[in-house]
């Protein structure tokens, strides 16, 4: 039991940070944006629904909006009795769950415009400061001011599959967040071997040129944050629903790092990198999350797994920069046919067919 | 007021120190070290060790903590940044190498701070502090930690500037780290000049750490805390100029602590955990709007605007 | 014996080949000249022969020291000197900075002799000693870059086109001043040069560069009588 609840865990976790390496991957590894600040967008998500979840189904259906000095004090309670209003209307929770997760993309994705200002502006190492501070500034606007997620203490998520009990409600939502990564996945997959793709790439390695035919880098540059951005929020609200709890404090420019030493370990510029660094940083964080007891240690085990992460990400920059699976060219027709061994004849042949 | 003033000044005299560390590293290899805050977490716990096996008063340990801070930092430069720079990488490749390095230093400072607190069973090495002496001025207490590290970054400024512009070795760092290629050619060994610059700045992070738990109670986060406004004042003073670091760290400084103080009061009453929202802003701002920092200002261009304007001639 | 000979450079900068097996050599007071089309590798091989490339293969040895192994800062520290093209001076410091800084690692007393004797045969720079340099006009910074780059009396020096960014009037001064440098202190020079024509009149021999090869050596009459190589390659007839 306790093996299938670790890899229903493992597994569920995974989902979200292959969100999060996936739209890194897409900003960092295809189109050359420096986000540092990750996080942010990330939280966004999160405290979207952290904040919504209890107070808006409470304002929806019982017609009250629940005001902070209240709120601060009786989330948790209120948050249970919306898990159980719920259970008793599964739809009205489904319903919930994914008009919050549409508003957590559309606000991640709105700071995401925001943030492409400096993005456009900026050189990577004055906009990997900017967004690395943007971040901990919200963490401090979001630790003091209450109205957001109750401040310091942190906030209450209701679960809209509250309907759903024992390990048949963990594995129904490992199934809900596996159908949305896996989503997200295959959208990325399709966007990024597409000429779309290919124009990041070609922004990324010379702006110059990709201007001289006609693009216009600053709506490509805007474009990829807000989908970026959109799929972080995605990722945090689903986080936050997960948890069942939003603190800011669980939200530090850490993660920020982790997620950027998963795409540097597993190799920018493709997809494949991204999960395949997911895996291995999640599958380290869960194993010693679930099994810390067994081995004693007289210090907290997680900076063991920092270390090592770190440890790792060095030796890559140094012996494989390229990371554990280095970009590779886009598939267009040409390049398949040559994989797969065929002779071309000519380029005019092919563009004959 | 004049509290608020005092305690303004300590935090600035903090903030110098820092800041000309990470200008300085800055101009060597153009990457802003997210390492460099830790120095300080590191300077912190050497002072707050020493002081607890052997008694030696913090202030006495500042040459110990200068020392170990600096050798740390010269040897991440020559053994993680040096080779990296050499090898062409690129500004994305070094910052998260820093930011890695960061990582490991900040888990080792805590995964110390967990061992020392099981091991003397001693819980306050998760957070420190070091007893302050208030001299009664009769208007106000005038803690004698400001007294020294007003001192102290009054000495290092002075130190500094003799060394920059009265010393062979000083103008040979000057010229190496505004153009090593040419300053190679003309026979300085711009290795050395960029080790040394590396364990100065390493050595004055160390230094902060010593004065940090003066103020506040100090843990393994101190330095990533202070980093960031670090950042805030290189930036503001331009980080092509030490004199900039300088002026950034003064202004950030008293910036922060004045401009809570003030916000505080009514009618805003803003609460004061809102702190660090000023250094960060004004980081933001500051990359927006003026990038190069208050050094970077062309001031003989903007004269020539207004008085060309004024001539008719534009 | 020569005072530097270059075999078989072969070099680049990382995995890009710009030499290509090239053979030098450079006597006692000697002004050889080294020109060529745009992108050939001049400028590559000066770098080169300072120790700023990656070098594949081949030797320099400089007054019988074989120096491919040296560091660039100890080739300065051993009679060789170089003036690159551009960023050939520190903008914020002053000129008299500067100065010094070409002077590392010299005594105290000889520098101060060296200083003498540069004002002496550069006397207009006397004005702007403590003025920082990136306030100077172009011809007064290219006058400090040549400073700094003669005031060690070097036994070998290396011009990058030293007069490319001066007004007709003053690269000739300039050249001309070269040579009576090279006189008064037996220095010998290596002079890559765009104005080819003023060039060889003042060598001693010459090189042609092309595509990173080296495609004529010898006397700069020999190629001035060549029409051939002239026409072609220099636009000269």
């Amino acid at each position: 039991m306790e093996i299938i609840r670790f890899v229903i865990d493992f597994l569920s976790f995974y989902t979200i940070y292959l969100m999060l390496s996936i739209s890194l991957n897409l900003e960092y590894g295809y189109a050359g944006i420096s986000n540092f600040g990750k996080v942010l967008f990330f939280a966004g998500g999160a405290f979207t629904v952290g904040s919504m979840a209890t107070r808006l189904t409470i304002l929806l259906f019982q017609g009250r909006w629940i005001d902070i000095e209240e709120y601060i004090n009786t989330d948790v309670i209120w948050g249970t009795k919306v898990s159980l209003f719920f259970a008793q209307h599964p739809l009205y929770g489904i319903f919930i769950f994914l008009f919050l997760l549409v508003l957590a993309m559309s606000i991640s994705a709105l700071l995401g415009y925001i943030a492409s200002y400096p993005a456009i502006r900026l050189r990577e190492d004055y906009l990997g400061m900017t967004l690395v501070v943007s971040g901990e500034l919200l963490r401090n606007i979001a630790k003091n001011y209450q109205p957001l997620v109750c401040g310091t203490f942190g906030v209450y998520v209701p679960n809209p599959f509250s309907w759903a009990t024992g390990i048949f409600r963990d594995l129904l939502i490992l199934f809900i967040l596996l159908i949305f990564s896996s989503g997200i996945w295959l959208i990325m997959e399709y966007l990024l071997n597409s000429p779309f793709g290919r124009l990041l790439k070609a922004m990324r390695d010379n702006e110059k040129v990709v201007e001289s035919y006609g693009r216009d880098i600053v709506k490509l540059r805007i474009k990829t944050l807000m989908l970026g951005s959109a799929i972080a929020g995605l990722a945090g609200g689903l986080y936050a629903f997960y948890t069942g709890s939003v603190n800011p404090d669980d939200f530090t420019a850490t993660k920020t790092f982790l997620v950027w030493v998963i795409v540097i370990i597993g190799g920018a510029g493709n997809n494949l990198g991204a999960a395949v660094g997911a895996l291995f940083y999640v599958f380290i964080d869960r194993l010693i999350a679930y099994y810390k007891h067994w081995i004693y240690l007289p210090f907290d085990i997680n900076y063991m797994s920092y270390i090592i992460l770190s440890i790792i990400l060095i030796l890559v920059i140094f012996y494989s920069p390229q990371g554990l699976f280095p970009e590779k060219p886009a598939r267009t027709p040409v390049i398949e046919k040559l994989r797969r061994g065929k002779q071309i004849k000519s380029i005019k042949m092919q563009e004959q067919e | 007021m004049f509290e608020v003033f005092v305690d303004a000044l300590a935090y600035s005299d903090v903030l110098i120190l820092l800041s000309i560390g990470i200008t300085l590293t800055y101009m060597t290899i153009k990457v802003p070290n997210f390492t460099h805050g830790d120095y300080a977490s590191l300077g912190a716990y050497i002072a707050f060790t020493i002081n607890l096996f052997y008694g030696i008063h913090p202030f006495l340990s500042i040459p110990i903590v200068f020392i170990l801070a600096g050798l740390l930092s010269f040897i991440f430069y020559l053994f993680i940044f040096r080779p990296l720079s050499e090898r062409g990488a690129n500004l994305v490749t070094l910052m998260v190498t820093s930011i890695a390095l960061e990582l490991i230093l900040r888990s080792l400072i805590n995964i110390y701070a967990d061992i020392m607190s099981l091991k003397t069973k001693i819980p306050i090495f998760r957070g420190f502090i070091f007893q302050d002496y208030l001299i009664n001025t009769g208007i106000f207490l005038l803690p004698f930690s400001t007294i020294v590290a007003t001192v102290t970054a009054v000495l290092i400024v002075s130190l500094l500037y003799l060394f920059l512009n009265k010393t062979k070795f000083g103008i040979a760092m000057r010229a190496s780290i505004e153009n090593p290629d040419l300053a190679k050619v003309l026979g300085v060994n711009v290795d050395l000049v960029y080790s040394i610059s590396w364990f100065i700045a390493g050595g004055l992070a160390g230094i902060v750490g010593v004065f940090i738990p003066y103020r506040i109670t100090a843990n393994p986060q101190v330095g990533w805390d202070l980093l960031l406004r670090g950042f805030a004042a290189s930036v503001l003073g331009g980080l092509s100029s030490i004199y900039g670091a300088i002026i950034g760290g003064a202004v950030i400084g008293f910036a922060e602590i004045v401009g809570i103080y003030l916000l505080s009061q009514p009618p805003i009453n803003l609460p004061i955990a809102y702190r660090p929202s000023i250094p960060y802003l004004t980081l933001i701002i500051t990359l927006l709007i003026i990038p190069k920092g208050i050094t970077g200002i062309d001031f003989s261009k903007i004269k020539r605007k207004i008085v060309g304007g004024r001539n008719g001639n534009n | 014996m020569y005072l530097l000979e270059a075999k078989n450079i072969s070099a680049g900068y990382g995995k890009l080949q710009i030499l290509f097996n090239i053979d030098f050599f450079v006597n006692d007071k000697e002004l050889v000249v080294i020109i060529g089309p745009n992108g050939s590798g001049k400028s590559t091989f000066l770098k080169t022969l300072f120790g700023l490339t990656k070098i594949y293969s081949g030797n320099i040895i400089f007054r019988g020291i074989n120096i491919t192994r040296l560091k660039p800062y100890e080739r300065a520290r051993i009679g060789l000197a170089y003036l690159p093209q551009t960023n050939n001076s520190f903008e914020n410091l002053t000129v008299k900075e500067n100065l010094l800084m070409s002077m590392y690692g010299i005594s105290e007393d000889i520098a101060e002799k060296r200083l003498e004797e540069i004002l002496l045969f550069l006397p207009k720079i006397k004005d702007f000693m403590n003025r920082k340099v990136k306030t100077l006009s172009g011809g007064e910074r290219q006058m400090v870059a040549m400073a700094m780059a003669l005031i060690r009396q070097p036994n070998l020096i290396m011009l990058d086109e030293p007069t490319a960014a001066l007004a007709p009037k003053l690269a000739l001064e300039f050249l001309n001043k070269i040579v009576e440098l090279k006189e008064l202190y037996g220095m010998s020079v290596v002079l890559v040069e765009q104005n080819a024509k003023k060039a060889l009149e003042i060598g001693d021999r010459a090189y042609v560069f092309v595509a990173g090869k080296s495609i004529f050596s010898g006397k700069t009459e020999e190629l001035l009588r060549d029409k051939h190589l002239m026409q072609t390659y220099l636009g000269l007839s």
